[in-house]
């Protein structure tokens, strides 16, 4: 069955190449790879958002590298909340902020973080070669949190076919490179016993509770921090 | 039986993940409510408990809590800062803080030092970002200390009796605001009020007050008090001793900054 996805995956890739009629330079954009200007080291300071719900004041920082051939993440969060906390690198540039509270509930639930922050690229999971992943792969608690993988496994598989495209999790467009710089990471959950305006909008399959964002942040190059 | 001897290990690994630990001086012991007494830290950390030891004193320990601040653990430790340097108090409390304008208030945020450590206290980070900033372009800048009274840490299990952050006074056009630069938590300088309405969840403004001592012993009808001070100070426990002594810091110690960076910056 693997082997079927992998000749689907290569005969698409081979399809982008040749059978799309774009110009030749647009041609080369679609069969380029992670361009080298995005190697580097990266930093996110991970404020607090809805820190009333939190019950305490989250907050984090997580470190990017990037090289030739991997991208390594390293993160930690300072936390009360003894749940799961997802995490995710979302398409967006700026994080939400108290006037992103639409339905004015006093909470920026996920459903208004993505509307302002754009839809989920990377799931930080324990598992970057797959997008979404099961709910226990996620870090627990104040964490620290490390992970590597190969830029070519991971721009594989976010040039896969999106499976889903009603959701909130997207992939790279064809002619989309594959960067992090000023896009943003959040951290979401908060203790499952804390009572919630009825207007709080929830990730599908998550409790309202561990979709609240707790803290956000945008990725910078060191260099220019 | 074998569940039981499980769900008794996870319990425990569950506890041992949430519980905290951290090295600071005991700065003071207070009746929260009922049998339950807080103890606070110089590092602003807090930790409840219902059997206070008589024989504690202003000693470092280091502290274990839970994720509700009770006190686990509490042992004598070594680690504190040099001792301070007496000639850098002197009798006058002067510090004019630099007029900046807004431009050059978000140069100064955005080169704030942002190699902070994890865990690192709002002390040494505010005052390492106000040292630089000094010795570097010799920019004057105060510090504002939030102040929790044992009535809310009790009410919200609160992590911390105080925290503090560099403060800036900007001139915008013919007004001169002050603007709060705490890099950790805010993504740009913001008003007092708006700096306070980040820690303190009822959202109620907090008391100014000039003296540590009405913070000391108040009412606890109050969630917070608020000080300004120079950005020479280093915790409140300066302020209390400023009152006290009536003598004040006008310059940095050295011993504190080196202090300052050891803990809080890589």
């Amino acid at each position: 069955m693997k082997k079927i996805k992998t000749t689907a995956k290569y005969i698409s890739l081979l399809c982008l190449i040749s059978c799309n009629p774009e110009t030749k330079d647009q041609k080369s954009i679609l069969v380029t790879t992670t361009p080298a200007s995005i190697t580097g080291d990266y930093q996110v300071i991970l404020r607090p958002l809805n820190n009333h719900l939190a019950g305490w004041i989250p907050n984090g920082k997580s470190e990017l590298k990037i090289d030739d051939k991997t991208l390594s993440i390293k993160s930690w969060i300072d936390d009360s909340s003894a749940v799961t906390h997802r995490q995710f690198i979302l398409k967006g540039s700026r994080c939400p902020t108290l006037e992103d509270d639409k339905n004015k509930d006093g909470v920026i639930d996920i459903i208004e973080t993505v509307r302002v922050s754009g839809k989920i690229i990377l799931p930080l999971d324990n598992n970057l070669q797959v997008q979404l992943g099961p709910l226990d792969q996620y870090p627990f608690g104040n964490f620290a949190y490390d992970q590597e993988i190969s830029l070519k496994d991971l721009e594989e598989d976010l040039r896969q076919p999106d499976s889903n495209p009603d959701d909130h999790v997207i992939k790279l467009t064809p002619r989309e490179f594959l960067s992090f710089e000023n896009k943003v990471m959040i951290v979401l959950g908060i203790n499952e016993k804390t009572i919630l305006p009825d207007l709080t909008q929830n990730l599908d399959g998550v409790s309202p509770q561990l979709s609240i964002p707790i803290v956000c942040g945008l990725i910078k190059k060191t260099d220019e921090l | 039986m074998q569940k039981i001897i499980l769900f008794f290990l996870s319990l425990l690994l569950t506890t041992t993940l949430m519980a905290e630990s951290f090295h600071a001086q005991l700065i003071a012991t207070e009746r929260a409510q009922g049998n339950t007494f807080l103890l606070k830290f110089s590092n602003g950390r807090v930790a409840f408990t219902t059997s206070p030891d008589a024989n504690l004193g202003p000693t470092t320990y280091e502290v274990s809590v839970d994720e509700d601040q009770n006190l686990l653990q509490l042992q004598v430790s070594d680690d504190r800062p040099e001792a301070e340097e007496e000639k850098n108090y002197f009798l006058s409390p002067e510090n004019t803080p630099t007029l900046i304008t807004e431009e050059e208030a978000r140069k100064i945020f955005n080169r704030l030092n942002s190699k902070y450590k994890r865990s690192s206290e709002c002390s040494n980070r505010a005052h390492v970002w106000a040292w630089e900033e000094f010795k570097n372009n010799k920019i004057t800048s105060e510090k504002v200390y939030v102040l929790f009274t044992a009535s809310y840490i009790n009410r919200y299990r609160f992590k911390w009796w105080f925290h503090v952050a560099p403060l800036y006074s900007v001139k915008k056009g013919d007004q001169i605001e002050k603007w709060v630069f705490d890099f950790m938590f805010n993504p740009q300088p913001v008003s007092i009020k708006q700096w306070t309405d980040g820690f303190v969840f009822s959202k109620r403004s907090c008391r100014y007050t000039e003296k540590f001592s009405e913070y000391d012993v108040n009412p606890q009808t109050e969630d917070c008090y608020l000080m300004i001070d120079s950005m020479f100070t280093w915790n409140p426990m300066d302020m209390k001793h400023q009152e006290l002594s009536g003598r004040y810091k006008t310059q940095f110690a050295r011993g504190e900054i080196n202090f300052a960076y050891k803990q809080a910056f890589q």
